[in-house]
């Protein structure tokens, strides 16, 4: 098998899952461009955190620089708006519409939205939590910003602003919830009930996360750097994209660590996925870990390098750089691919894995083939 | 019908204007419902805004009345016992 | 934003050769009964799970009222993974999963060989923990007296991966799918799915929620509380009680259930997920009705064949009148018998859906019709045979098992018997 082998989408099977678009708002900035441009430069996004967040565990943040929410979606509906729904309609403009702000992609009753997360705005809902229990009755909470803090509000809101009435879903699995949706997408698209998805995932920086994820540490584990963002793709199938695929989604794995051995339950993932999309670990031109700052990242970096060629590790930046971006990470890791891909000619047709391991033992892999043409 | 003290008009106003999302100049007798497209559930946002600002408890049976300014002031002023 | 010039998308088509999904396992854990046997025997007997709040302190409320699951032993169900590693949600999902693949028949070497699925429904997950944690950093003024235990449990895909932790199964896609009070239904559609195309043999799909804190406040502000009890579709209807549980059903492909000799208690025909793309909490009619008609589609069954309707019906009024309007758009003035379980088990969030699942598999296998309780007067505005008060004995052929979220997310799942 060549490694080189420059395999044009239009061979490939009409029903293979094709990314042809994305969207990302990160810690590089608000648009794909920014996130792009970040990635390749290898810039860092660690800041010193706002004050207004008060106390946090430590110092530094890898928030979304600017992130005016009224400035970028409007007075309307946003007063009470919580960060992650606002990460997610950004994202939905930057996939959807151009720079005027015009429907750039035809949508119908048949384009599905499937989103990942962790556990939505732990915010929202500990904001309102906290009013229950402060004030003067325990049902004296804002109640505008109750709608918020349903877990399945963010691709629920999405839909409304862009008028998708296909199946609208949300899944949950941290730093796998990424390869979940687009798993999910890929599997109801083959039993016919979308032609078209926004699949992705997202995650939002407050104080209490910090906390949360502070707290819950494994002993000898550092207090995390942490990040947040949305990433979004849009995906359609190979035989009837109405735009140029950047991608093939040849395979993707989830499976669980059930014997607490993260290094095997990643080994065996990426063997499968691996089989499953018909090419080698030889063949791997780009590999990219959550890199989450645990001892199962560590253990997801050990197993990929014992797997894939050295220099497949090094062609993206760590996601480090990032912060750990949670539910947002395994989205942003595809699109860190394909930002390094669309400046580098000799991507084309060449094989991509991304992975991830989270707290609760999920783990994931997908391999994909890049296919962006390059002038 | 209670006297209207002008700082809590005021400050209803403010409230209302807040939870039901209006963001242009609105007479005290504009109809939230028929003219600022607000909807039941808008103002259930304002009834317990209402009920927080002023620790006071608004029965859900008086939303029906909560059409405008003036009579959600009214309700208001009843709950509070102004 | 307007698409008005785009010629139309072609329609999405269902692919040829789908293989078949039969239910081989159900467990329930509810707040009428837990267990096949003892769940069956409380929907029969019109059985209500209402009672006093234990779970969290109401003062204040005004309320003391919801259907708690009484007397849960997790472990006489959970026995390799530590108590400690799940809350009360997944505890719940945990245990409903064991009862399900033991009342299946399945062994913990026969999961291991397999491609399997996991997929639970959650609205809430582990909300009654993070309410705790609150009160913990609240205590004490300090974030760092949160119980690392606790905060260490407290996100949603936990409760789909520790059912695989707990039950051995490595090779397995666990999903936790999170849309709220429709959660169970579109977990068995993803279970369905992932059958029907020939990528797992087995799927453990359904649905777990606990009551907590979040819920109540939410419904309580909202004016959607009951003062006594849930009376769906009732001229007095007053509210809902909030609820809990975990339904867990076993979906295996009629290959694999054949060749073993299982027990099959009903098939899985098909399901229909809509999104109203119109409002963040209200439903929609329009939403509903689609849903029931792509339901009926993918399972290529004629409305006229419908035995009965297991109803979202929650008994607020704009769910019971919504989901009535919708029921007789696409059924028209005769519509089938349409019972509310909310009326016996309150509404148990994203379990509700999955709970409802296994009593529409029971009403096939036994042959009866779940009654709708507490019900007096039939709101002239939602013209339905709830089947009031009394359970019917009935051939039961056909079901329809609807549900509705917040966010606009409505999933409807057919079920009927499994003929050859």
């Amino acid at each position: 098998m060549s490694t080189a082998a420059v395999t044009p989408a239009a061979s490939l099977p009409p029903e293979t899952l094709v990314i042809t678009g994305w969207s990302a708002v990160s810690p590089h900035g608000v648009t794909r461009q920014a996130f792009a441009a970040g990635v390749r430069g290898g810039a860092k996004t660690a800041v010193k955190a706002d004050v207004a967040l008060g106390t946090l565990p430590s110092p530094n943040v890898c928030t979304v620089p600017d992130f005016d929410i009224p400035g970028l979606l409007g007075a309307k509906g946003t007063a009470k708006m919580d960060r992650l729904t606002a990460l997610t309609l950004v994202a939905s403009d930057g996939l959807l519409l151009d720079a005027e702000g015009n429907k750039a992609v035809r949508t119908d009753e048949a384009t599905g939205v499937v989103l990942g997360i962790s556990m939505g705005s732990l915010e929202n809902m500990t904001d309102l939590l906290r009013q229950s229990y402060t004030n003067a009755l325990p049902f004296h909470v804002d109640a505008g910003r109750i709608p918020f803090g349903s877990l399945n509000h963010a691709a629920g809101a999405c839909a409304i602003r862009h008028d998708l009435k296909g199946p609208n879903t949300t899944v949950a699995g941290g730093r796998v919830s990424g390869l979940l949706a687009l798993n999910y997408a890929r599997r109801l698209m083959s039993q016919g009930r979308a032609t078209k998805y926004l699949a992705g995932s997202v995650e939002e920086f407050s104080a209490i996360h910090a906390w949360f994820e502070y707290t819950a540490l494994a002993a000898g584990d550092p207090s995390p750097l942490l990040g947040e963002g949305c990433g979004l793709f849009l995906v359609e199938h190979a035989g009837a994209a109405e735009r140029p695929a950047l991608a093939a989604v040849l395979s993707i794995e989830t499976g669980v660590d059930i014997d607490d051995d993260p290094r095997a339950a990643v080994t065996g993932c990426v063997r499968r996925a691996l089989n499953r999309a018909g090419v080698t670990a030889d063949e791997v031109w780009a590999a990219v870990p959550c890199a989450a700052p645990t001892s199962a990242g560590r253990a997801e970096s050990e197993a990929l390098a014992a797997l894939v060629p050295a220099d497949a590790l090094s062609r993206v930046p760590s996601m480090e750089l990032l912060g750990d971006t949670s539910a947002a990470s395994a989205s942003f890791q595809i699109q860190a691919v394909l930002g390094v891909a669309e400046a580098d000619p000799t991507s084309s047709g060449r094989i991509a894995l991304v992975s991830a391991v989270d707290r609760d033992g999920a783990v994931g892999c997908a391999v994909l083939r890049l296919l962006g043409e390059h002038a | 019908m209670t006297t209207v003290v002008p700082e809590r008009l005021t400050r209803i106003r403010e409230i209302i204007a807040e939870n039901i999302d209006v963001h242009i100049e609105f007479a005290d007798s504009t109809l939230f419902i028929d003219e600022l497209g607000a909807d039941s559930l808008k103002l259930i946002d304002v009834l317990s805004a209402l009920e927080m600002e002023y620790s006071i408890v608004i029965d859900m049976d008086e939303l029906p009345k909560m059409v405008n300014v003036e009579t959600t002031y009214q309700v208001t002023a009843a709950a509070a016992g102004w | 934003m307007s698409t008005a010039q785009s010629p139309p998308a072609p329609p999405a088509r269902a692919p040829a050769n789908r293989r078949r999904a039969v239910l081989t396992g159900l467990g329930a854990i509810s707040s009428i009964g837990t267990g096949v046997e003892e769940f069956t025997a409380a929907l029969r007997a019109g059985r209500s799970g209402a009672g006093p709040i234990t779970r969290f302190d109401t003062e204040g409320f005004g309320h003391n009222t919801a259907c708690e699951v009484s007397e849960f032993e997790p472990e006489r169900w959970i026995r390799n993974v530590p108590l400690d590693d799940m809350g009360r949600a997944g505890q719940f999902a945990v245990a409903a999963a064991r009862m399900a693949v033991v009342d299946a028949g399945l062994t913990e070497a026969d999961l291991r060989e397999r491609q399997a699925l996991i997929s639970v429904g959650t609205t809430d997950g582990e909300s009654h923990d993070i309410g705790v944690l609150v009160e913990q950093e609240l205590a004490a003024g300090d974030p760092e007296a949160m119980d690392p235990v606790l905060s260490r449990r407290i996100n949603a895909g936990r409760l789909s991966t520790v059912i695989a932790r707990e039950l051995r199964i490595p090779n397995v896609e666990a999903t936790t799918i999170t849309t709220a009070c429709a959660a169970g239904n579109y977990s068995i559609g993803y279970g369905l799915d992932a059958i029907r195309s020939g990528e797992v043999d087995i799927a453990l799909c359904g649905g777990a929620d606990a009551v907590c804190r979040k819920a109540y406040l939410t419904f309580k502000r909202f004016g959607a509380l009951t003062p006594d009890v849930v009376r769906p579709f009732d001229k007095n209807r007053q509210g809902i009680l909030t609820s809990e549980g975990a339904g867990i059903l076993v979906l295996e492909s009629l290959e694999s259930a054949l060749a073993r000799g299982a027990h099959i208690y009903a098939e899985v025909l098909g399901y229909g997920l809509s999104c109203d793309a119109n409002h963040a909490t209200a439903p929609d009619r329009v939403g509903i009705a689609r849903g029931i008609r792509l339901a009926l589609d993918d399972a290529g069954v004629k409305k006229e064949e419908i035995d009965f309707i297991s109803a979202h019906g929650t008994g607020t009024k704009a769910n019971d009148r919504t989901e009535s309007a919708a029921i007789l758009d696409v059924y028209g003035d005769a519509p089938p018998r349409t019972v509310a379980l909310k009326s016996m088990l309150g509404h148990a969030m994203g379990a509700a859906s999955a709970l409802g699942a296994i009593a529409c598999s029971l009403a096939i296998e036994h042959g009866f019709i779940p009654p709708t309780i507490h019900h007096r007067e039939t709101d002239p505005a939602c013209p339905l045979d709830v089947v009031p008060n009394n359970a019917l004995d009935a051939d039961v052929r056909l079901v329809q098992n609807n549900s509705s979220a917040f966010a606009g997310n409505n999933a409807i799942l057919i079920l009927g018997t499994y003929g050859e």
